[in-house]
């Protein structure tokens, strides 16, 4: 009777350890931009084009917690610092009421040069993050296609 | 008698010389000015019909530019004819930098016409006031041409052995004011057109350095780890 009231017991806690990891496993959604592809094989939001430029979303803790226009100042600044350009800032409500704002870093990298766009949303205690990249001719290609489907963001519960 | 005779020949000699060389001089220096003269009335006019950005100083600018643009070769010949109707022109065309010169009170213009082409993302401007350098040589071609034509006074007047020193100094002079005249076109040159240096990718590739920010989630955004962890 014993080792197999231990064997269920394990078994409720692996249940619940898998649904927890479940709740906290990022669930961003976002309308997949024209020309992208989306990977289905990850929970993650993440997309590429058949040139190379990906975007991929992830989060982090809102530590110090500060507002978004905060941070906006703060990584702005930083990339500066390190040498990126800041080609342009600029901020946005989402379909879901959620406010966010796009900062388009440029820098050389190898023998081309990149942009990086940097979005940033703050939901509570955490902070998700919006990242796209490629070489700024392919960029600029797809940058109004994302712009319209950062819309569409939902960075989640 | 006869070694009288010699000198006399000798010094006939040296004098058809000395004459010969100074009317060659005098002849190179009027071609000179011929040569001169209606250029200095075409730049005369020119300066007349370009006012000066500054109409009292004479400045030289020089601005750098980073471009990004999708397509540079399409831009290029746009920003030339841009340049070309505010009365400029390309000095260096080649896939990744175009140089223009433009007079200095259109340079704003063109800055403009190059915004609507793309994204400037670095700029610089360069500003150098030129008034006494210009004025400096303008003293100096003024006062070695007063004393050029001391000189040629003294040659005229000198006997041959000093006839051949004065035509020494003459000649030496004369390279000073050759070298003078054509610092003074320069630097007349350089605050009649603004310089413009547009670049359509960055110059510097070793740009982005390592610095620690006190927020510990910006430390990550960083395109090699992005890349890296896609």
């Amino acid at each position: 009777m014993r080792p197999r009231l231990q064997v269920k017991r394990a078994t409720g806690i692996l249940v619940l350890a898998a649904a927890l990891c479940a709740c906290h496993a990022p669930s961003h959604s976002m309308a997949t931009p024209e020309h992208f592809e989306k990977y289905r094989d990850t929970r993650e939001l993440k997309m590429i084009t058949p040139e190379g430029v990906r975007l991929k979303a992830r989060e982090v803790e809102n530590y110090p917690e500060a507002d978004l226009a905060f941070w906006v100042d703060a990584l702005g600044r930083h990339m500066q610092k390190r040498g990126y350009v800041l080609e342009s800032t600029r901020c946005f409500d989402t379909q879901t009421g959620h406010r966010g704002c796009t900062l388009d870093l440029m820098l050389p990298y190898g023998a081309k040069d990149w942009v990086m766009s940097e979005t940033i949303f703050v939901v509570g205690r955490r902070v998700v993050l919006v990242e796209c990249a490629g070489p700024f001719s392919l960029y600029a290609q797809v940058k109004d296609r994302l712009g319209r489907a950062l819309l569409t963001f939902d960075p989640g519960a | 008698m006869a070694v009288r005779q010699k000198r006399k020949r000798f010094e006939a000699a040296i004098g058809r010389i000395a004459a010969a060389s100074l009317f060659a001089l005098s002849l190179g220096a009027d071609a000179q000015k011929q040569r001169s003269a209606p250029e200095d009335v075409a730049e005369r006019a020119d300066q007349e019909k370009v006012p000066h950005i500054d109409e009292v100083r004479d400045t030289s600018l020089v601005s750098t530019i980073v471009l990004k643009v999708i397509h540079p070769a399409e831009v290029t010949k746009s920003i030339i004819e841009a340049a070309e109707s505010l009365g400029g022109f390309a000095i260096f065309i080649t896939d990744e930098r175009l140089t223009l010169k433009v007079p200095p009170d259109k340079l704003t213009g063109l800055l403009e016409a190059m915004r609507a082409q793309g994204i400037v993302v670095e700029k610089t401007l360069e500003r150098q006031d030129l008034t006494a350098r210009i004025a400096e040589l303008e003293g100096q071609l003024k006062s070695k041409t007063e004393i050029l034509r001391r000189l040629r006074e003294f040659f005229r007047d000198s006997h041959v052995s000093a006839a051949l020193s004065v035509e020494q100094s003459m000649s030496a002079l004369v390279a000073e004011l050759e070298k003078v005249k054509g610092e003074l076109r320069v630097a007349r040159e350089q605050a009649r057109h603004a310089v413009v240096d547009i670049s359509f990718r960055f110059q510097k590739r070793d740009r982005v350095i390592y610095v620690d920010s006190p927020f510990e989630w910006i430390n990550t955004v960083d395109l090699d780890r992005f890349l890296r962890e896609f």
